[in-house]
């Protein structure tokens, strides 16, 4: 015995079965963005600074390396350079060797965003003590790394590779006062590297306001 | 920086709506009560009311990428306390690549206020709090203010303020859990699954679609476990809703545990409310459970050994294996009878075209496998809580095949001849060549037999449904191959033909008789639709396939070749509106019956079965408990329209010997009935590395369970009985 089923409704069934298999195979993952991960190599860079020569990440091999997210008109950055904590902090580790990179990702028209001289005169007038600042108006920098705050801080060890990334202490707040109190996360993850320990804290969630990109 | 020190306004004692308020930039800020007049001892809610401008935001408990949460310091009157914010859900508010988690216009943050019991009227209740926050817009402005509230002290009842329906609208965002929806969050590689269902057959959302309002929004309570910003994609079925989100990037200890809310545009069911509190483990996807949140999950056992492999080439070739054995499953059984008769009948002719008509049966089973596959993918790619087998969880699809074989089974029993009757109609395809019969036995064949799980199939899929499409489909086209195979061998090796007699005057009483396997199958899926569907349904399809019969017993007499065309003609459309007619009246039966007599289908589960033995339907929760009491367990999962699930219940519970053994450890009976969808046994089966029914688990007092064999013999189930003592 033998039945037969309508030609149009066997080409509509076949159909039907590739369309449902094609939809299937379509729908793959999505890939994620790459943002910096501690334990990994940090991502590559050349920025010009506000020195008016270009720094990349790969010139600083063999040194630790500190990146610092900067806006001097966000009031998180303000209660750093306030009581002079961030200043501190710069003196003390470049006094050690370390490189340190302030890196302004403010996009041109927003806050934070100024010319080099106006830069420079900033960092004077405050007495910070970076290696160098850095201008990454088109945010490119900012993306790579994952910066979402003003502060937000990455160290980089000699190897290029990422040991720190996240807040520079445990009080989010906009109050210079809590500085006292608070521990700060890269003056202890610089403290332990250069003693050749793990460092105990490797993250930590950023606070901060927002990088203008 | 512009810190603001609001002065205290004190409003008299007595005064309606006593709030203090400070004009701050960007956002006015005040302290407010939801009574007018407080109680002794009575608690009551204060709260910190922000109104901000356009564009302008403050912050939820979590910002987000950035910003920072308001914070509140009470100073009390003693005796009285103060609790925390109570967080209505936030909005997600996006800066370029971040996002942030707060509020913008108009917000009321409410605190409990537990005042003292020692309050007498005419003393006023003060209340005094410092109010920190961060508004933002894309720069960012922290205020401060000293704000305080005088509350005139009543004997009677405490009358609400005019802020009580702000407060009212701040506590309905407010998360909470909601009975009627089950949460579960699952880990795949770089992100983690939110995994609402519904309970009882409800729904998830209070409107069909998420989209009626924006979509469903995750705010994690704390940060540093989800990117805030990535998208969140999402799928909405009726009862099951998924949401999928990015772990956080920075993260490298795995997600144990997720908090959070989660936000419906339209509601959440029954009654819209937004916020879902979420508060959830987190388990491995597939195959399951490292930290499992019942003993069940805690264990996996089979699957392991194709999942362990991790080899694509092992699944196949179980599959191939389970492909070949589906053959001698009783499901596919009274089936295959037809592709014998017509191999019988072929074997006389010529042997290419034989070989043709074995192509065509594998094309069937292939494509059919194909389609089957791709459609059960897409489904729980879609977030359906689907397993194999799951097209005979629908009554109409059930009605479908019972019209089919029943169809089928009249012509062979010479009622009319298909091939004629549609080849006439179709008038293209040549007489007597039957390809296309061929090719639709095989999609028959593949339809009946995918309820029946044979040996070394049930790994083999349930490894596949967690694998990407390419291998998943991979494993299900070695499947079809393995079912294909012996009759393509059948056809295209020459000297196995000989094996099959010569067709003669026997061949008619054998057609005939092929008729009554198909028959029980028809019975055995109106016993199926019963239990879906309610007796009414039963009836409405033997009503629907008496109309079919004499549809199709007009067109045997009336339409034969013999006949005018015009005879012919009429005959055929009556038939075919018989036909219809027969099918509408079955499907309107089977959809009108109630949800009350469907319940019927737990009626297996809930009862004495003929066999006497006590089962108890099953539920994570009913397994959860039994395991801690360290009862041995035995969970049958099953499903009435798998037969092998039928023929292992009766060879092996009909024994005596068995239930004795059973009774004599007092072995819990759980029945897993998966006869209709039920997402708690898809996922328990996926617990297993399972999509499909049969699947057999004995809990002894080990913390592993036993997986029996998929077709079970009384000495199997005595030797696991044996060995948990």
């Amino acid at each position: 015995m033998s039945f037969h089923i309508h030609p149009d409704a066997r080409r509509r069934t076949l159909a039907l079965a590739f369309l449902v298999s094609a939809a299937v195979l379509l729908a793959g993952p999505r890939d994620a963005a790459a943002d910096a991960v501690v334990g990994q190599p940090a991502p590559a860079f050349t920025l010009t600074g506000t020195d008016g020569r270009p720094h990349s990440l790969a010139e600083y091999a063999g040194k630790y390396v500190v990146l610092e997210w900067l806006n001097h008109d966000c009031p998180f950055v303000r209660k750093h350079y306030v009581g002079g904590n961030m200043q501190r902090l710069q003196k003390k580790w470049t006094g050690r060797d370390v490189v340190w990179l302030s890196i302004n990702s403010s996009a041109p028209g927003k806050q934070g965003n100024y010319p080099p001289e106006e830069a420079n005169e900033l960092t004077s007038s405050k007495g910070a003590a970076p290696t160098a600042v850095l201008l990454d108006p088109d945010g490119t920098v900012g993306r790579a790394y994952g910066a979402k705050t003003t502060p937000h801080m990455f160290v980089v060890d000699p190897k290029g590779v990422l040991i720190y990334a996240g807040g520079i202490d445990d009080k989010p707040s906009t109050d210079p006062a809590d500085v006292g109190a608070a521990r700060n996360h890269v003056d202890h993850a610089l403290t332990e590297a250069l003693d050749g320990k793990p460092v105990t804290v490797a993250t930590s969630t950023p606070y901060g306001c927002s990088v203008k990109y | 920086m512009i810190a603001f020190l609001g002065a205290a306004l004190l409003s008299g004692a007595g005064a309606a709506a006593a709030a203090d308020s400070v004009a701050a930039p960007h956002v006015t800020v005040s302290l407010v009560a939801d009574v007018d007049a407080v109680r002794p001892g009575e608690p009551f809610d204060a709260g910190i009311r922000f109104v901000l401008e356009q564009d302008w935001h403050v912050y939820w408990a979590n910002p987000g990428d950035s910003g920072l949460a308001p914070t509140v310091r009470w100073t009390l009157p003693a005796g009285t306390t103060a609790g925390p914010i109570v967080w209505p859900h936030p909005y997600r508010i996006l800066v370029g690549p971040l996002a942030n988690f707060g509020y913008a216009g108009e917000v009321v943050l409410p605190i409990r206020i537990a005042p003292s019991r020692a309050l007498e009227p005419g003393e006023p209740l003060s209340l005094a709090a410092r109010v920190d926050w961060l508004v933002c817009k894309e720069d960012c402005i922290p205020g401060e203010a000293q704000l305080s509230l005088v509350l005139p002290v009543a004997g009677g009842a405490a009358t609400p303020s005019r802020w009580a329906s702000a407060f009212a609208a701040a506590h309905t965002r407010v998360p909470r859990s909601l009975d009627g929806i089950a949460v579960a969050a699952l880990r795949h590689d770089d992100r983690l699954e939110l995994r609402l269902t519904a309970r009882d057959g409800g729904a998830v959302l209070a409107h069909g679609t998420a989209n009626d309002g924006g979509g469903l929004a995750f705010f994690p309570a704390e940060p540093g476990f989800v990117e805030n910003a990535a998208e969140q994609p999402q799928s909405v079925a009726a009862d099951v809703v998924t949401v999928s989100l990015e772990r956080s990037r920075q993260r490298r200890a795995p997600v144990e545990h997720l908090r959070g809310t989660l936000v419906a545009g339209g509601g959440f069911a029954p009654d819209g409310a937004p916020a879902l509190a979420i508060d959830v483990p987190v388990r491995d996807a597939l195959p399951p459970p490292a930290a499992g949140d019942t003993a069940e999950e805690a264990s996996r056992v089979a699957g392991a050994g194709a999942a362990a492999a991790g080899s694509v080439w092992l699944a196949m070739g179980l599959a191939l294996l389970g492909g070949l054995l589906l053959n001698v499953m009783p499901c596919v059984f009274p089936v295959l009878s037809i592709k014998v008769l017509d191999f019988v009948r072929q074997a006389g002719g010529d042997r290419a075209r034989l070989g043709r008509h074995g192509w065509a049966y594998a094309a069937g089973v292939m494509l059919s496998f194909w389609a089957l596959a791709g459609a059960l993918l897409a489904l729980r790619a879609g977030g359906e809580g689907l397993g194999w087998g799951f097209q005979l969880q629908s009554p109409a699809f059930v009605v479908v095949m019972i019209f089919v074989l029943a169809a089928l089974a009249l012509s062979l029993l010479g009622l009319f001849d298909i091939g004629l009757g549609v080849t006439a109609v179709a008038g293209r395809v040549p007489q007597g060549d039957g390809l296309a019969g061929s090719f639709a036995t095989g999609v028959l064949a593949t339809f009946v037999a995918t309820p029946c799980t044979a040996p070394f199939m049930g790994p083999a899929l349930g490894w596949a449904l967690t694998q990407p499409a390419a291998r998943a489909l991979a494993v299900f086209t070695a499947l079809g191959a393995g079912m294909a195979l012996p009759y393509v061998v059948l056809c295209v090796v020459p000297g196995w033909l000989r094996l099959l007699p010569r067709p003669g005057a026997w061949l008619e009483t054998f057609r005939r008789l092929m008729a009554f396997p198909l028959l029980a199958t028809v019975v055995w899926l109106l016993w199926v639709l019963g239990l879906q569907a309610g007796s009414d349904a039963i009836a409405g399809t033997l009503a629907g396939v008496l109309l079919l019969a004499a549809g199709l017993w007009v067109r045997g007499r009336f339409a034969g070749l013999e006949r005018p065309q015009a005879t012919r003609r009429v005959a055929s459309a009556s038939a075919l509106l018989l036909a219809v007619a027969g099918l509408a009246t079955a499907l309107a039966w089977c959809g009108a019956a109630p949800a009350a007599s469907r319940v019927a289908a737990s009626g297996p589960a809930g009862a004495t079965d003929a066999y006497g033995i006590a089962w108890r339907p099953y539920s994570r929760a009913a397994l959860a408990e039994l395991r801690a009491a360290r009862t041995p367990v035995f969970v049958d999962f099953t499903a009435a329209w798998c037969l092998t699930c039928k023929v292992n219940e009766h060879v092996v519970f009909s024994s005596r010997e068995v239930r004795d053994a059973f009774a004599a450890r007092d072995v819990a009976m759980l029945r897993a009935d998966w006869t209709s969808r039920d997402d708690e046994i898809t996922h328990a089966l996926a617990s297993f590395g399972r999509s499909g029914v049969p699947l057999y688990v004995l809990y002894g007092s080990g913390a592993e369970p036993v997986v029996l064999p998929s077709v079970l013999t009384r000495g199997m189930i005595l030797d696991a009985l044996q060995k948990i003592g």
